[in-house]
Formats: C-alpha cells, sequence, structure tokens
C-alpha cells in the first residue's frame, strides 16, 4: 500500500512547496532589484516539474501537473487556465522527448533552460494576445527572458540534487 | 466519421482544449467574488504561504536594517527639520479638523467622502510572473474586506483588491495594464485652487509612471503637483495620494491633457498594506 501512493503524494507535497517559495522569492527579488528593466521570474515550479517527469508515470503525472496548474492560476493570477494548460502541454512534451536522452545533472539542466524558455514564450504569448502588456517582443526578450533564465539557471542545482537524491532514496526502498 | 471517433488520442486532445478554453474565458470574464472551490483552495494555499513569507520577510527586514544604518546621520538631520515643520502642520490641522467638525453640524453633514476606516494587513506572497501584478494579503472576507477597496502602502495607493477569500485576498496593483479593474478617478488641485478632475487608467513600465487622462485643457497643471483620488469613482475615498506630476502633455488628439505621474509609493517593495473602507455607501450594488 505504502509503495502504491508515496510516489503520487511526495512530489505533490514537494511541488505544492515550491510553489509556495516561488511566491515568497519574487517578493524578495522584487525588493533586492528593483530595476524595471530587469525582470526575473522564479520558475522553482515548472524546474519541480520537469525534473518529475523524468521519474513519474504519465497518468500519475498529468494528474498532478493539472492539479498544481489549477492552484498556481487560482492562488496567483485569478485567471483559470493559463498554467494549467499550459504546464499539461509542457510536460506531455518533455514526457516525449527525454527518451531520446540520458538521464544526467546535464541533460536534465539543459531540458530546464529549453522548456522554461518555451514556456515563457508561451505565456507571454495568452498575455499579449487578450492585452495585458504592452511588451513587444524585443522587450520581452531583452527585459525578461535572459535574466529569467540566469536566475533559474543558478538556481536548478538546489533543486536538482535533493530531489536527485529524495527519488533513488524511493526507488531503492521499493 | 466512424474512423474519427475511434481516435481516442485526438478526442481526449480535442475535448481537453474546448475544456481549457471554457474555464479560461469564464475566469477571465467573472464578474463578482469566485467560485467557492477557488475560494477554499487560495484559503488553504495562502494559509500555509505564511510559513513561508515569515523568513522572507525577515530576511529583507535584515538587510533593510544594514542598509538603513549606513545613511543614518544625514537622515536624522533631515528629519530633525522637517519634524520642526511637521509641528506646526499638527496644530494648525487640529485647529482646522475642528473648524470642520464644527461647520458640518451646522449643516447636518454626517458623512462625506472623505471619511474612511483603515484595516491593516500583510504581504504573504507575489504573483511570480510579472505579467498580472498581484500580491496576496492575509485579510478576508472575515475582516469586512470587499471587493474594489483601495490598498495603501508606505505613503499612497497602490491598488485595489480584486479578489476576496475568507482569510486571504488578491490585490492589483496599480501598474497593472488591466482594463477592467485599474481606474482610479482621481484630482489635481492646483495652485489657484481649482480641482481638475481626471482618470488614472495607464501604466508606463519602462519609466514606472503612471498616467491620467481626460483631463480638461482650460486649467494649467504644473510638474511638482500632488494627485490625490477624488472618490468620485465609487468605492474609494477622497484625498488618498497618487503621485505626483512629473510631465504633461496633449494627448493623441490633442483635446485633452495627459499627465505622468510619478507613483508616491514603492511598487516592488511591499510588505505592510492598509485596506481602505469608504464610510459612506456608494449605492452600486
Amino acid at each position: 500500500m505504502k509503495s502504491k501512493t508515496s510516489p503520487f503524494i511526495l512530489p505533490s507535497l514537494i511541488l505544492f512547496g515550491l510553489l509556495l517559495t516561488d511566491g515568497f522569492l519574487s517578493i524578495v527579488i522584487k525588493s533586492f532589484f528593483p530595476d524595471d528593466l530587469k525582470m526575473m521570474v522564479p520558475r522553482m515550479m515548472l524546474m519541480g516539474l520537469i525534473f518529475f517527469s523524468f521519474h513519474l508515470d504519465f497518468k500519475k503525472l498529468i494528474m498532478l501537473t493539472f492539479l498544481i496548474g489549477f492552484v498556481y492560476d487560482s492562488y496567483y493570477s485569478g485567471i483559470l487556465g493559463i498554467y494549467m494548460f499550459f504546464l499539461v502541454l509542457l510536460v506531455n512534451m518533455v514526457f516525449h522527448f527525454k527518451n531520446f536522452f540520458n538521464r544526467n545533472f546535464w541533460t536534465i539542466g539543459l531540458f530546464q533552460i529549453l522548456f522554461i524558455t518555451v514556456f515563457e514564450f508561451m505565456v507571454y504569448g495568452i498575455y499579449y494576445m487578450i492585452d495585458f502588456t504592452s511588451f513587444t517582443l524585443i522587450d520581452f526578450l531583452a527585459i525578461r527572458l535572459g535574466y529569467t533564465l540566469l536566475l533559474n539557471v543558478m538556481m536548478f542545482p538546489t533543486i536538482y540534487f535533493p530531489l536527485n537524491h529524495l527519488m533513488k532514496k524511493t526507488v531503492n526502498s521499493k | 466519421m466512424n474512423q474519427f471517433f475511434s481516435n481516442k488520442k485526438l478526442i481526449i486532445i480535442l475535448v481537453s482544449v474546448i475544456f481549457f478554453l471554457a474555464i479560461f474565458s469564464l475566469s477571465l470574464n467573472r464578474s463578482g467574488s469566485a467560485p467557492f472551490v477557488q475560494r477554499i483552495s487560495n484559503d488553504v494555499v495562502a494559509i500555509s504561504g505564511r510559513v513561508f513569507s515569515k523568513p522572507a520577510n525577515a530576511v529583507n527586514n535584515l538587510f533593510e536594517t544594514v542598509d538603513q544604518i549606513q545613511d543614518t546621520y544625514t537622515e536624522n538631520q533631515r528629519l530633525k527639520r522637517e519634524i520642526e515643520q511637521l509641528y506646526e502642520t499638527q496644530a494648525e490641522l487640529s485647529v482646522l479638523k475642528n473648524e470642520n467638525e464644527q461647520l458640518r453640524e451646522e449643516i447636518n453633514i454626517q458623512e462625506t467622502l472623505t471619511d474612511y476606516q483603515k484595516i491593516t494587513g500583510t504581504v504573504i506572497s507575489r504573483n511570480p510572473d510579472g505579467w498580472l501584478e498581484q500580491i496576496v494579503i492575509n485579510q478576508g472576507s472575515q475582516s469586512q474586506i470587499k471587493e474594489g477597496m483601495a490598498v495603501l502602502s508606505g505613503n499612497g495607493m497602490i491598488g485595489r483588491i480584486t479578489e476576496v477569500s475568507p482569510t486571504s485576498s488578491k490585490v492589483q496593483l496599480l501598474s497593472t495594464l488591466d482594463q477592467r479593474n485599474n481606474q482610479v478617478s482621481a484630482e489635481v488641485i492646483s495652485a489657484e485652487g481649482k480641482v481638475v478632475h481626471g482618470v488614472v487608467n495607464a501604466y508606463d513600465q519602462p519609466t514606472n509612471r503612471l498616467i491620467m487622462e481626460q483631463i480638461t485643457t482650460e486649467v494649467k497643471i504644473e510638474i511638482g503637483e500632488q494627485v490625490i483620488t477624488s472618490g468620485l469613482g465609487g468605492k474609494t475615498p477622497r484625498g488618498l495620494v497618487v503621485g505626483t506630476v512629473k510631465e504633461i502633455s496633449l494627448d493623441s488628439f490633442g483635446l485633452s491633457q495627459k499627465v505622468f505621474i510619478e507613483p508616491a509609493s514603492d511598487y516592488n517593495d511591499i510588505r505592510y498594506v492598509t485596506i481602505v473602507n469608504r464610510n459612506i455607501e456608494s449605492g452600486e450594488e
């Protein structure tokens, strides 16, 4: 019984924690770098999700993504559907691409960079469509994407090593 | 036809796209409070979010203290000078208040647009993606918070309440480009004592300035004058500071003036907020 439930509950708790971490990191980052021309967006939860799509099976993964996407939308923006849809889409993509690669620090790291970029573009696209941003594509690339990637690449090891350790442990105990 | 319906994958994709589009448009055009499920989930997240916001605030406060110690001396000198002026203003203010009350009693007015009550709150988290500038605070409908109330931080107005849950609520900052919620009816009291009305309805991100439009060209506005809320918009009281005038120009048709405002409070560094509840009812609902 335990081995059946734990691979779902543990990741969802971790992702929930990462979601809250995103929220408080953004307060800290905004107050440390108040420059409006350098937007850094912490994407801890997204990195966690991409990591877990290497380790969980498909059904659980999609369910988890759907739930966490709902919480993210509802808690942070109040516009349902944006993160829910794009996260599910993204995790789908990662899940199908992952079989072509080995699982190690560097490949997962490259996946993170690639898919954070894809995700940022998707979210920018939707907010541009509904007229909630005045950013042009150039603004978006210069002000937002570069700094966001920089921040998240720096934070990636802090996510990867603990999670990797944990995943190894749960697999071994099974 | 038959083949189409037997393709299970395609059906799933179609149904889920329709589902997502439906909830997306429904929540985008929502008026009034959020659905029950959403309110509950927001509250659950907010309660656990409080645990996280404590260390964040502690770290911020620590760095701020170090920062403040560095220029304590000059600040102290400046504050001493300001305090001397403040005593005079305070005395004048109390006389005026007293006089105002007496006059009000004589003409039988109980409440005006300037009367309001304050509720204080702490910021729990902030929307990580900067497209929709929203913060979550730790006060909700249990402390009489309603949608549309104005929110202050530091020296001036920073935004409005857009969503209320039992113990938490969302504040949308004035720096968001959202035409649904982000219009503040404001006024400038010019040097000659004339009141000029307008609407603050846009934000220019690169220069960090609010834009006030629909201002008559007949009155001249000077740079450096203060912009305050006029209380004519519905739920905001009169007299909350929005910012100071930085630049004046004509709008694209040349028919009205357009004023660029430097915000009175910093939208990037918000930790404690004051929610303003106007006493007088707007009679909207």
